[in-house]
């Protein structure tokens, strides 16, 4: 990856949530930065701040949340927009895709509608216009006889489609950067292939960053760039995408590459990282993953690691970094 | 189908029918919202065409035809000053009909904003719904004579009252279904695509929220036209020249005994067209509320 201007980098951000009196912090310190045109993986288990991140990227968060740190957007500090600001860059500039394929089209319209609708909320083009655009776009994303899938109501449409749906409609503006949270996480394996090739095929054609938030490492050795691994609001370990596979230098790494299933090494139970993820409210003193390593030390108990640079692209917050990778080479 | 495929799949033009019968099935299903809508659209229908079923004045005077029992003549009988009740019911029914309306619109423009306002806005929820609390906690049929009886009697305070006594209770009901919809995944989305709150609101929230206004809206109807009657009875409605139907059983009160029709007719008028509503919003609430069915089962 070139090292040109970031679209997105995103420094120390730090986000607590304040439900009554106390104080949870969901994301910590998190750094990283989007190329034009990268791929970027955000990966980690359920609860380890990864959407959190990617609803403070666009300014969703709920009024409880406090953030600090900073997030620069094309020249822009996302921290300090207002309103009216963020509602110009939200589908503009930055296009976001959920999860649940099933529930993120509104049921009473047409997607044709929808689709209509969005291009002309941000367009000023006429109706006619908007159709044929919405056409296209139901195209790009590999729905066949787009023109007769407009009048569809979400409801006649499977999951997968819906998701192709969803992205045409992020799609709209020609955003600079898409941010996927989970995209493909409830559909099934093949459906889940074709819409990583279609986010690929996209971001190929368009330029358009990808900010893809997963919990499966499948997903990220068949898509990331760069991969951003992270465990309870921090970040464990950051690196191309090459290098985590080839040298990971976080056990947590480690641990959900060797809990993924593969089809090479039969295996009769999956290998699990044992333990839970600790309760925010109430950290380990020291790394946060400690209490869940084979590889712990005294030390690892004593203070919260920071994380270290053991190159120019490789990031790890593990003391033990150096001896994980040793041990993974020999 | 060519190559032997078969398909249930209507082609274009007997789709867009069919898809229409298909939606209307549920809606014929459901006994009460049929008889509802039978009873309901009976007095729409004859308040409509009323004033060509009848050449007759609801206010004009015969003294030597007082007090006369149904006849052909007299379908429904005649009042103490000889009146014509079929006329005087049928014209009693446009201004009931005419408030009721006028009380639902009101509650469909200011309870469902109100509703939709405090339901979105978790800072303005407190302060509505105190106030709604508050309004609420009054009987309704007690309020609104406070409000016609503080502003003196004429068909726009009745409509007044009503919209203030119901209004509240709208907006309760399209709260609680904005709190719900306001948390699923697409508005969220639609968020994320950059709509403003006010197309939110409008695009995403209230068309999910439909089914809960619809039928609340219908009983706001029945209520409006009973508690009309019951202002108009005690004299805080319409004014005596008009042919209300709470007036003519008040009028007809004093002569129960000798003219029992007098307030048999108007009170049936009343009946008829609440029991209709009712049913009507029942119905409304079994189609479109599967849940509820779900429960009775």
């Amino acid at each position: 990856m070139n090292a040109a201007k970031p679209i997105l980098s995103v420094s120390d951000l730090t986000i607590d949530f304040s439900p009554g009196s106390g104080r949870l912090p969901a994301v910590s310190e998190v750094t990283f930065t989007v190329q034009p045109g990268e791929m970027m993986c955000i990966v980690g288990e359920s609860g380890s701040g990864k959407s959190v991140t990617a609803l403070a990227i666009m300014g969703l968060l709920p009024s409880t949340a406090r953030l600090t740190g900073g997030m620069d957007f094309d020249g822009r500090d996302l921290t300090r927009l207002s309103r009216r600001q963020w509602q110009n860059i939200r589908g503009r500039e930055i296009g976001m895709i959920f999860q649940e394929p099933m529930t993120s089209l509104n049921p009473v319209f047409t997607i044709g509608r929808q689709l209509v609708e969005s291009i002309r909320h941000h367009q000023r083009i006429s109706p006619r216009a908007a159709r044929a655009r919405a056409v296209e776009l139901l195209d790009k994303v590999g729905i066949p006889s787009p023109r007769y899938r407009l009048d569809d109501y979400p409801h006649q449409m499977s999951g997968g489609m819906r998701q192709r749906v969803m992205i045409a409609i992020a799609l709209t503006c020609s955003p600079k950067l898409l941010v996927a949270d989970e995209p493909t996480t409830a559909l099934d394996v093949t459906i889940q292939g074709q819409l990583l090739d279609l986010l690929n095929q996209l971001r190929e054609d368009t330029g358009t960053a990808i900010m893809l938030i997963t919990h499966n490492m499948g997903v990220v050795a068949e898509v990331a760039d760069r991969v951003t691994v992270m465990y309870s609001g921090q970040m464990a370990e950051q690196a191309d995408v090459m290098q985590i596979f080839d040298r990971p230098a976080h056990p947590y790494t480690r641990g959900l590459m060797i809990s993924t299933p593969n089809l090479i090494t039969t295996l009769h139970r999956l290998t699990t990282i044992p333990g839970t993820m600790p309760n925010p409210a109430d950290p380990p003193p020291g790394c946060l993953f400690a209490p869940r390593c084979d590889m712990a030390t005294p030390a690892c108990d004593a203070g919260r690691p920071a994380n270290r640079a053991l190159s120019d692209t490789h990031l790890s917050a593990c003391l033990r970094a150096e001896d994980l990778q040793g041990a993974l080479t020999r | 189908m060519a190559g032997g495929i078969h398909t249930d799949i209507p082609d274009d033009e007997t789709g867009r029918l069919g898809r229409f019968l298909a939606a209307l099935r549920p809606f014929t299903r459901s006994l009460s919202f049929v008889v509802g809508a039978v009873l309901f659209g009976f007095v729409v229908l004859v308040t409509l065409l009323g004033p060509f079923l009848t050449d007759v004045s609801p206010s004009a005077l015969s003294m030597r035809n007082r007090f006369q029992p149904p006849s052909w003549d007299h379908w429904l009988g005649t009042d103490n000053l000889g009146r014509d009740m079929l006329a005087r019911v049928i014209y009693g029914a446009q201004l009931s009909l005419m408030i009721g309306t006028s009380v639902v619109l009101l509650n469909a423009v200011f309870g469902v904003m109100l509703g939709a306002l405090a339901g979105f806005y978790s800072r303005l929820d407190n302060i509505l719904m105190r106030v709604a609390d508050a309004l609420m906690a009054f009987p309704a049929v007690l309020l609104a004579i406070g409000i016609a009886a503080a502003l003196g009697p004429s068909s726009m305070t009745a409509i007044i009252a009503l919209s203030v006594v119901y209004i509240p209770r709208t907006a309760r009901v399209v709260r609680s279904s904005v709190l719900v919809v306001k948390q699923l995944d697409f508005v969220l989305a639609a968020r994320a695509a950059g709509a403003t709150d006010l197309r939110i609101i409008l695009k995403h929230i209230l068309p999910n929220s439909m089914a809960p206004m619809l039928v609340q809206l219908s009983f706001v109807f029945a209520y409006s036209v009973l508690s009309e009657a019951v202002l108009s009875f005690l004299g805080l409605g319409a004014p005596p020249t008009v042919p209300s139907w709470g007036i003519l059983i008040s009028e007809g009160r004093a002569y129960m005994r000798e003219a029992a029709w007098l307030t048999v007719v108007p009170g049936v008028a009343i009946a008829v067209t609440a029991l209709g509503l009712n049913l009507l919003g029942d119905g409304l609430r079994d189609v479109l509320d599967p849940r509820m069915k779900v429960a009775e089962a």
